[in-house]
């Protein structure tokens, strides 16, 4: 357990630790600041991960499995976030060699239901008592007994081959329809099947099906320099590029024990608000063309658009890609940019304010998304829910403020909450947030500290292992990254916001709505397909 | 000449029918019957046509010396139109029910001719009899006679208790019909119908309110007006489908005959709330049929309630009539009594196709739920194509029949602005309304029953799995499909037929007014020439091919429509038939969003196609509908099973009939502790009657 | 009501003249190698080693090329080079076609996308060409649901093996005559990813392909290029490149 960090001594317990776990705690190890791992055995697992959930109110942020380095079988990490506490606390049990089966942690945290279908299925570790047998990642051509991300998979085998069947959930009644939607669907929209099963209007039940654009990129990063790791990150998702990128970057410097200068920590707040800007004025253009409302479309596209430009000229890129490096950025915008992001700022607070009004002042529009898709504050919090659409059922859940990074202890972030947890109110999350994002860039620039953006880290000490997390466009994403003897990548994992609010879509579709209500739905939640799956 | 020889062969043959067919076996006895009544059907079409086309009337008369004068039977041209009407049916059924009972091998076949003749033989008796007791031995033996049809699959206990349900309710009315005709003449001791016609002016308008009353529940049970209608929808599905055709074209034409005879020959209406009634329960009836037929899966049971919907839409049509009677808008009352007559006449034809086409349905998948039927247009072609004719038709489309009678009617209703006081403008305008609704709410009803059992892919090993079915069901089909686009395209010269049964009960005809003569006076009918009417003069033994409900207010000719929609639709048919260079052919599977397999549960089902509707009414419908586990929460993993109930209430069954069926049974059983079983309680009993007779007569 | 019109009125015209004027790039390019300042393979391949995707290569010329197709943008290669003889050539016409087009679709093409494993950028891209900025109807461009309607496929992401199946059944889908294009790093050569477990490493793995836009992500006017000469008409000609003998690549 040596690559979890430090081992930590009694007395270095935090005083909850004794009273919550108790006498199931083996052993104990700190990493970078902020971050412990407990060891507790397999069959305790579950019972600790509730005893964790309950008393200490801890979400699930994270779950990652790998195989031992050494060969010694399988570890499961159950990564929490308490609320009261400060820090990441990770439950960890091994898994003996030929041991592929523990009992499954989800009849106790619903919120765990997902990572260990996608464990069962990528690595072969089978939870016991999980309420769901369905695979999730593997698809039905997939040869049978293939689990990639064991090391004895090789990542150049592709895996096609066979005919299976398409499944197909049927809710038993007379006249019900399953309506399949997707993978192909709308007119440039990410690949994911939903069925809905329906009697003709009314949406009786509706699975979102995805992991079509499973791409391997967790294998993909396996064997190649932490350095290289920030081109995987930056392409889990093309709209969330700086988040991702930011979150890896600073597991990779929590890793190395560097923190990266104060200017660059400035600087990485502003592009990570502009990066929420222009996802949230493209998001509510989604949800007006959902509705029918073109121009309001059109005029959010012309926000997203502006701020793409500004992107470019700041960086080069629109996406605000090649921008981060461990230690720091690569380089800093030219003068004449920052002139003109100064100046354009405030232009495009009015104009998206301006938008947002008159979206708002147009019942056709309002009234497609009052009720629709209520996702209930306690269905939020048992499945683990992050970013806008957990704020807007009342969760104020935002990791900039709960577990500030970058220049964000400077810069306190005010968070935009609602209680409806409707279409309307994830809209108006959205508003609320562009405008504060905007402030935040303003301040940014105005206390920006002298010094440079940094310097990229080289090299990574060896068996160790960090966490990094950014609250992206849509939410929380949380990654981890283990190096190997050589100082290469052991294991890389991504939660990915998507991840954990994915689950809710489907029970919020099947919450009294009609067919028609599915593209408001769909739109309102925003979710990315491509970090999910990734 | 001609009409007598033909009833004649028509009885020879229906008695060679009862007598011969049960005594062959099997098979050759179905046939022998089924040629029998259906050579009967034809003579006794012949004979009608020959009465509606001006001959002799025919009559003949028993005497049976019990003192109630002779049993006379007469076919005037009202009677003529409706065994028309009968006759046209029966012979589809004669086509279609050796093919159709093949499958029924084996079991008590025997009977089945031989019934099928003697209600012919009943109906025919019923719509010429010119007495009351004719009148109503014949009825009976057509009641009884149905009741043996439908309950002919009698293993089944939905099957009988449909049956009885029709057998008793039926008999109530008759009840009702019996006790109406002896109030009307058995007092003076008159039973023939041409004495009854000349006493009725002089009775007493109490006594005239309440004929019309009973005539209105006794008939109207057999012609299915709500509420009276329940048996309706239980005996159609139960019966086989070519009974059911019977039952829908020629039972149910045979309450509205009775009724018009009784309340409109017999009686003259002329009061103006029996015209507000029969309208009111008209539309009422109207909106109960096409709710109900909406939301069920059973395509027989969809079929039965249109016809309490078409109903409903004849009697609304009587009701105008009454209506502009008594106003004194006397041809407008003989437009909207044509028009009932018509709309009877064009629904047993359209209807009896939709039931012979149900049942070949039935027959070659052994399913009658729609959500499971599906892409039989491709392996029933031919059935799928005389469906679709219904459908076409009971949609009321041009240039078929349903067209002309709805039209027609709609025309007749909205003549109310010529009424003096506001209060009937309203009642009819509010009518209209609701009949709009209807109309509307039908058509998404008939789309529906075509689309989901024929159209896309099946939805079931058994809708795969079916194949065409034999030449004479489809030739039954064919006949009564022709006899839709001859209804519809020639209606003009059917219209003229169909006057002389209006004239037959009505001071004036309406022929002459809306079949302007177009062809004989082209001078005084230049604005209608200017529009087209001038076409296809001399080629038929009409004055016109225009209908002009009323002169400057609205026009329009079937003829013409049939001509010149194939005209509008062979031009992009052209088009597409030869398209341009380069272009070609290709045959691809399902496109449904790049899945790998497309199956037929993808597809909308027949409860989904109106599931809108249904919650648009809910509360009427009293939609019951829950889903399991409701909780959002609890069905997020794939591995749930959830479940889907809904269900809607019958409104007069559960809130009408059942509360007195419940509290009759009740009185029942409570009056069933007299029969004790103890023989000194008889005794009792007993003695109190015979003193209780020796006070009350002072013996 | 009332507010959107006045306010799209008040907004004026945003929308951008190319094709028919001049456009800029904006973002910065694939690179490119300058023959003269390069030293040569022999005593420095810092480039060829530095580059995540292999997409420099010698290809037997004397200095090494830069494949655009794979170029994922990430500027390794001219942070490397100790004579700055690599740099990058921000280029608006970058797309690569295969052969001629037929000139059936000259007045109007209808596109459909299928997303077959992308990161998203090249969607938001695809996405922006609606927008006022670009609006390719202009051009008689139109985004379509229906394969059936379609006459151009439009490709993004690596073709996972989990998409690989839908993305045949579009095209199989498609009415001929239709054509094929790969958008972005991923479609036409891998990108990063490449050839892995989940995937099949670029659509001409899968299905044949008419033209190759490059880019991690190409911005929307390389987007609107590669439309306006899949539709068969002449583009900028100044700087139209086609690409011959692209065979299949290990």
């Amino acid at each position: 357990m040596e690559f979890f960090g430090d081992f930590l001594a009694r007395e270095g317990w935090p005083p909850w630790l004794g009273e919550v776990l108790g006498a199931t705690v083996r052993e104990v190890r700190a990493a970078a600041p902020g971050e412990l791992y407990v060891r507790v055995s397999a069959q305790a697992l579950a019972v600790a991960c509730g005893q964790l959930a309950a008393r200490l109110e801890a979400r699930l942020a994270s779950v990652v499995a790998l195989e031992d380095p050494q060969g010694a079988g399988h570890w499961l990490v159950y990564t929490f976030r308490p609320a009261r506490e400060p820090g990441w606390v990770s439950l960890v049990a091994s898994l003996p060699p030929g041991e592929t089966g523990y009992h499954a942690v989800t009849p106790v945290v619903p919120a765990a239901a997902w990572y260990e279908r996608e464990n069962r299925d990528l690595f072969g570790l089978v939870p016991h008592g999980h309420p769901d047998a369905a695979p999730l990642v593997r698809h039905e051509h997939w040869p049978p007994q293939t689990h990639p991300l064991r090391r004895d998979h090789p990542r150049e085998a592709v895996l096609t081959g066979r005919d299976g069947e398409f499944p197909v959930f049927r809710v038993a009644g007379e006249g019900v329809q399953q309506y399949p939607l997707g993978p192909v669907r709308g007119d440039v929209m990410e690949a994911g099947h939903f069925l809905i099963n329906t009697a003709g209007e009314e949406i009786l039940h509706c699975v979102p099906r995805l992991f079509y654009k499973h791409r391997g990129l967790e294998k993909l990063a396996e064997g190649r320099s932490p350095g290289d790791l920030v081109l995987v990150a930056e392409r889990l998702s093309g709209t969330s590029t700086f988040a991702h990128s930011l979150a890896c970057c600073q597991a990779l410097e929590r890793l190395a024990g560097v923190e990266a200068p104060a200017r660059a920590r400035y600087w990485r707040v502003i592009f990570a608000e502009l990066e929420r800007m222009y996802n949230h004025a493209g998001d509510i253009a989604f949800m007006a063309a959902a509705s029918g409302l073109v121009t309001g479309q059109a005029q959010m596209a012309i926000v997203k658009e502006k701020i793409l430009r500004l992107n470019a000229l700041l960086s080069g890129s629109r996406y605000l890609r090649n921008l981060n490096v461990p230690g720091g950025l690569r380089r800093e915008p030219a003068p004449g940019a920052v002139a003109e992001l100064r100046r354009i700022l405030p232009d495009l607070e009015h104009e998206f304010g301006g938008v947002a009004r008159l979206l708002m002042d147009t019942p056709s529009f309002v009234d497609r998304l009052e009720t629709t898709g209520t996702v209930p504050a306690d269905l939020a919090r048992a499945a683990g829910a992050v970013g806008p659409v957990a704020r807007a059922s009342g969760l104020p859940l935002d990791a900039r403020r709960d577990t500030p990074y970058a220049a964000y202890d400077a810069l306190t972030v005010d968070v935009a909450t609602e209680t409806e947890g409707d279409g309307l109110a994830r809209f108006r999350v959205r508003v609320a947030e562009f405008a504060r994002a905007a402030a935040l860039v303003r301040r940014a620039l105005e206390e920006l500290p002298p010094g440079d953006v940094g310097r990229p880290v080289t090299s990574f000490p060896p068996c160790r292992a960090a966490l990094g997390w950014a609250e992206a466009p849509r939410g929380e994403a949380v990654h981890w990254v283990m190096t190997d003897a050589d100082g290469k990548v052991y294991r890389y994992k991504v939660r990915a916001p998507g991840f954990c609010n994915w689950p809710v879509f489907g029970p919020a579709a099947a919450n009294g709505n009609i067919l028609q209500d599915f593209p408001p739905l769909e739109s309102s939640f925003s979710l990315s397909v491509a970090d999910c799956d990734r | 000449m001609r009409a007598e020889l033909s009833l004649t062969l028509a009885l020879a043959s229906g008695g060679v029918g009862i007598l011969l067919a049960p005594l062959l076996p099997g098979r050759t006895g179905i046939r022998v019957g089924s040629l029998a009544v259906g050579v009967a059907a034809l003579c006794g079409l012949a004979a009608a046509a020959a009465v509606l086309a001006g001959g002799p009337p025919v009559a003949a008369a028993l005497d049976t010396g019990y003192g109630y004068g002779p049993l006379t039977w007469r076919l005037d041209p009202l009677g003529a139109h409706f065994a028309a009407l009968i006759s046209m049916v029966t012979l589809g059924v004669a086509l279609f029910t050796p093919g159709y009972l093949g499958s029924f091998a084996g079991r008590r076949l025997r009977l089945f001719p031989a019934l099928l003749n003697l209600l012919y033989l009943g109906l025919l008796g019923v719509v010429g009899a010119s007495h009351v007791a004719l009148f109503l031995v014949a009825w009976e033996v057509a009641a009884v006679c149905a009741y043996f049809l439908v309950a002919f699959d009698h293993e089944d206990p939905h099957v009988t208790s449909a049956a009885l349900t029709m057998l008793v309710m039926g008999e109530a009315g008759s009840l009702m019909v019996l006790l109406g005709m002896l109030m009307l003449g058995g007092a003076a001791g008159i039973f023939d119908f041409d004495g009854l016609r000349a006493l009725a002016p002089a009775l007493p308008s109490a006594t005239r309110d309440a004929v019309f009353l009973l005539m209105l529940v006794g008939f109207g049970v057999k012609a299915g007006l709500v509420p009276f209608h329940v048996w309706l929808p239980l005996a159609h599905p139960a019966a086989p489908g070519n009974v059911s055709a019977l039952l829908s074209g020629a039972i149910v034409g045979l309450g509205v005959y009775g009724f018009t005879r009784t309340v409109f020959d017999l009686l003259g209406a002329s009061t103006v709330w029996w015209g507000a009634v029969l309208l009111l329960l008209g539309a009422l009836g109207a909106v109960t049929g096409v709710l109900y037929a909406l939301v069920d899966r059973d395509l027989k049971r969809v079929l039965a309630f249109s016809t309490v919907e078409n109903i409903g839409l004849v009697f609304v049509g009587l009701g105008a009539a009454v209506l502009f009677r008594t106003a004194g808008l006397v041809y407008f009352g003989a437009l909207a009594l044509l028009t009932a007559l018509l709309h009877t006449f064009n629904h047993a034809a359209y209807k009896g196709l939709l039931f012979l086409g149900a049942a070949a349905v039935h027959r070659a998948t052994g399913q009658k739920n729609m959500d499971l039927l599906g892409g039989l247009i491709r392996r029933m072609p031919h059935t799928a194509a005389l469906f679709l004719v219904g459908t076409v038709a009971i949609a009321g489309l041009p240039p078929l029949n349903g067209f002309v009678s709805e039209w027609l009617t709609f025309q007749a209703l909205l003549q109310s602005f010529r009424f003096g006081g506001t209060g009937l403008k309203l009642l009819v305008a509010l009518v209209s309304a609701v009949l709009a609704l209807v109309a509307a709410l039908s058509v998404t009803c008939f789309l529906r029953a075509f689309g989901i059992p024929f159209l896309a892919q099946p939805r079931s090993q058994e809708a795969a799995a079916a194949r065409e079915v034999s030449p004479g069901m489809r030739l039954g089909m064919a006949w009564l499909a022709g006899a839709c686009l001859f209804l519809g395209v020639l209606a003009p010269w059917f219209i003229l037929y169909a006057d002389q049964a209006v004239t037959a009960c009505w001071p004036a005809g309406a022929a002459a007014q809306l079949l302007p003569p177009v062809f004989l006076q082209p001078a005084s009918y230049a604005a209608l020439r200017e529009l087209g009417g001038g076409l296809l003069a001399g080629y038929l033994p009409v004055p016109g091919l225009v209908l002009e409900p009323a002169p400057g207010f609205s026009s329009a000719s079937p003829t013409y429509l049939a001509l010149f929609i194939p005209l509008m639709l062979l031009l992009p048919l052209l088009l597409a038939r030869f398209p341009g260079r380069g272009a070609r052919r290709e045959a691809g599977p399902v496109w449904a969003g790049a899945i790998p397999t497309f199956a037929g549960n993808m597809q909308i089902t027949a409860t989904g196609f109106t599931n809108s509707i249904v919650l648009l009414f809910r509360s009427v419908y009293r939609l019951a509908r829950e889903v399991v586990p409701a909780a959002p929460a609890a069905q997020a993993h794939w591995s749930q099973r959830v479940f889907y109930r809904s269900r809607i209430t019958l409104f007069f069954e559960e809130h009408v009939y059942r509360p007195v069926v419940r509290r009759v049974r009740d009185l029942a059983h409570r009056v069933s502790g007299l029969q004790s079983g103890n023989v000194s309680a008889y005794v009792a009993y007993i003695l109190v009657l015979v003193v209780l007779v020796l006070v009350l007569y002072r013996v | 009501m009332l507010g959107w019109i006045v306010r799209g009125l008040a907004g004026g015209r945003v929308t951008t003249r190319y094709p028919f004027a001049a456009g800029d790039s904006r973002v910065s390019g694939v690179p490119e190698v300058d023959r003269d300042a390069c030293a040569g393979p022999g005593s420095c391949r810092l480039c060829l080693e530095v580059c995540p995707t292999a997409a420099v290569g010698l290809n037997g010329a004397a200095v090494p090329e830069v494949d655009a197709r794979r170029c994922i943008l990430c500027a390794r290669c001219v942070e490397a080079c100790p004579r700055g003889a690599v740099r990058p050539v921000p280029r608006v016409e970058s797309a690569l076609l295969r052969g001629p087009v037929p000139g059936l679709f000259r007045r109007s093409l209808f596109v459909r996308h299928v997303d077959a494993g992308s990161c998203n950028a090249c969607e938001s891209e695809l996405a922006a060409l609606t927008n006022p900025f670009y609006d390719v109807s202009r051009l008689g461009v139109f985004f379509v649901t229906s394969p059936r309607h379609a006459d151009l496929l439009v490709v993004t992401g690596p073709v996972t093996v989990n998409m690989a199946g839908a993305l045949k059944r579009t095209y199989a889908a498609m009415p001929g005559p239709k054509l094929v294009m790969a958008v972005g790093a991923c479609a036409c050569g891998g990108g990063l990813v490449g050839k892995g477990y989940a995937t099949h490493g670029g659509v001409d793995r899968v299905l044949p392909v008419d033209l190759y836009v490059p880019g991690c992500p190409p911005p929307p006017l390389t987007l609107i290029d590669a439309l306006v000469r899949a539709a068969g008409r002449a583009g900028r000609a100044e700087t139209q490149k086609e690409v011959t003998g692209l065979a299949g690549r290990a």
